[in-house]
């Protein structure tokens, strides 16, 4: 993405030259994010590339409102999340998700069952199926490089909200998932 | 009974959220109970692998296109950006434009240019026009309104000249000079907009009865042509 914002600037035009030069510094390593916020939601990458392109060039209609440019990233990762549950809901994939999701029970060890697709169907489900507070933080936190500071700095929520509010996904997400636990043969 | 004590306690233990004493209780029981050891060795696992899977599904890069396409979607952004600037300077124009044809109309107007002749009051009746906008008052209510504009249309299609209340045309005049010279006194413009607001100035329609008029074409020298005859 570093290619991305090196060549933004060449492509502004010497009105919005100055806005267009701050744009592109802001931008950063925001495709980036904008990109894993949406598939953590949508969980396709091309549709994650969609909903991140047009993240950022909401931002970029837009970037002229946001006084503090320090909230930029979070605006962006609140921006993609948005529109990835937008596009969600319009095509009511969810509904098709979570139905799939408690189909089949599965018949292999924890372990193996974890190693397979099918277990990453059975935990998408899962997440899905938490409330959206609870499912946005802990897909931001699941971001590589993300702590719980930088997650609350992106939602602008206290450090503790973040941190108390990934521990209930986490147990909600294993108490949904404590069923395969229970089908699990002994061994 | 003690395992399903235990049992409630395994998530949290397996997420390290268990209290101290508690979490030491539940080693004990599960050093001493298979079937509980085996559930919580499963559900730490089970955490772990949830943590992973999470992780991984948002785990990935954007395609070595995704670049040049935000690229080029700005690029297309950018230029119907200035478009409403363009739609607006040309509306502009036109409107200046539109303006000084109008009061170069209003002007230039042959109705407004004819001035009547020292002899229009020795014209026979039957060609005397009068100005239906002369004897129309202003509108105070909703027939009224309906009437004057009734009157208007029918002095339009009569070509009659138009009512222009004091001020209103040397502002258009100024307008249409300033407009030509390339300047626009503001403050000429603001003190004749006021003089615009006084009432206006009915002047009362005088005709001429037929038999002055019988008599002054009878005493009057014939016409220009029956003259040269």
């Amino acid at each position: 993405m570093d290619a991305l914002a090196a060549s933004l600037p060449g492509t502004a035009v010497s009105d919005d030259a100055a806005r267009a030069r701050e744009f592109d510094a802001c931008l950063a390593d925001c495709p980036k994010l904008a990109y894993r916020v949406a598939l953590g939601v949508l969980r396709n990458s091309a549709e994650a590339e969609d909903v991140a392109q047009e993240a950022l060039l909401r931002a970029y209609r837009n970037f002229h409102r946001l006084r503090d440019r320090e909230r930029f990233r979070g605006w962006i990762a609140r921006t993609a999340w948005r529109l990835a549950l937008d596009r969600i809901r319009a095509a009511s994939r969810r509904e098709k998700r979570e139905s799939a999701a408690a189909e089949s029970a599965p018949e292999a060890e924890v372990e193996a069952v974890a190693a397979s697709r099918e277990f990453e169907r059975h935990v998408a489900g899962a997440l899905d199926a938490l409330p959206e507070k609870l499912r946005q933080v802990i897909v931001l936190a699941a971001i590589e490089g993300y702590n719980t500071r930088e997650v609350a700095s992106l939602l602008a929520i206290p450090e503790g909200t973040v941190r108390s509010r990934i521990f209930l996904a986490r147990k909600q997400l294993a108490e949904s998932l404590r069923w395969l636990v229970k089908n699990t043969p002994a061994g | 009974m003690a395992c399903e004590k235990y049992t409630g306690w395994m998530t949290d233990g397996a997420l390290g959220a268990l209290r101290g004493e508690r979490e030491a209780e539940l080693r004990a029981h599960a050093a001493a109970c298979a079937d509980c050891r085996r559930e919580w060795d499963a559900m730490r696992s089970l955490v772990a692998a949830v943590e992973r899977s999470v992780e991984s599904l948002v785990a990935g890069e954007p395609s070595p296109q995704f670049a040049a396409r935000l690229r080029a979607r700005i690029a297309e952004e950018r230029a119907p950006a200035a478009w409403p600037l363009f739609a607006w300077r040309g509306f502009i124009v036109a409107a200046l434009a539109a303006a000084a044809l109008l009061a170069v109309l209003v002007v230039r107007s042959p109705e407004r240019t004819r001035r009547p002749s020292p002899s229009a009051a020795n014209t026979p009746a039957e060609t005397v026009r009068p100005s239906v906008a002369e004897t129309v008052a202003a509108p105070d209510s909703s027939s009224s309104r309906r009437n004057f504009r009734n009157a208007r249309s029918r002095a339009a299609s009569l070509s009659m000249e138009v009512l222009v209340p004091r001020g209103q045309l040397d502002a258009a005049l100024l307008w249409s000079d300033g407009v030509r010279a390339g300047t626009i006194d503001g403050a000429q413009l603001s003190l004749l907009a006021e003089r615009s607001a006084e009432p206006l100035e009915v002047k009362a329609l005088v005709i001429e009865p037929l038999e002055s008029s019988a008599a002054a074409s009878a005493t009057e020298p014939a016409s220009p042509d029956g003259g040269r005859r």
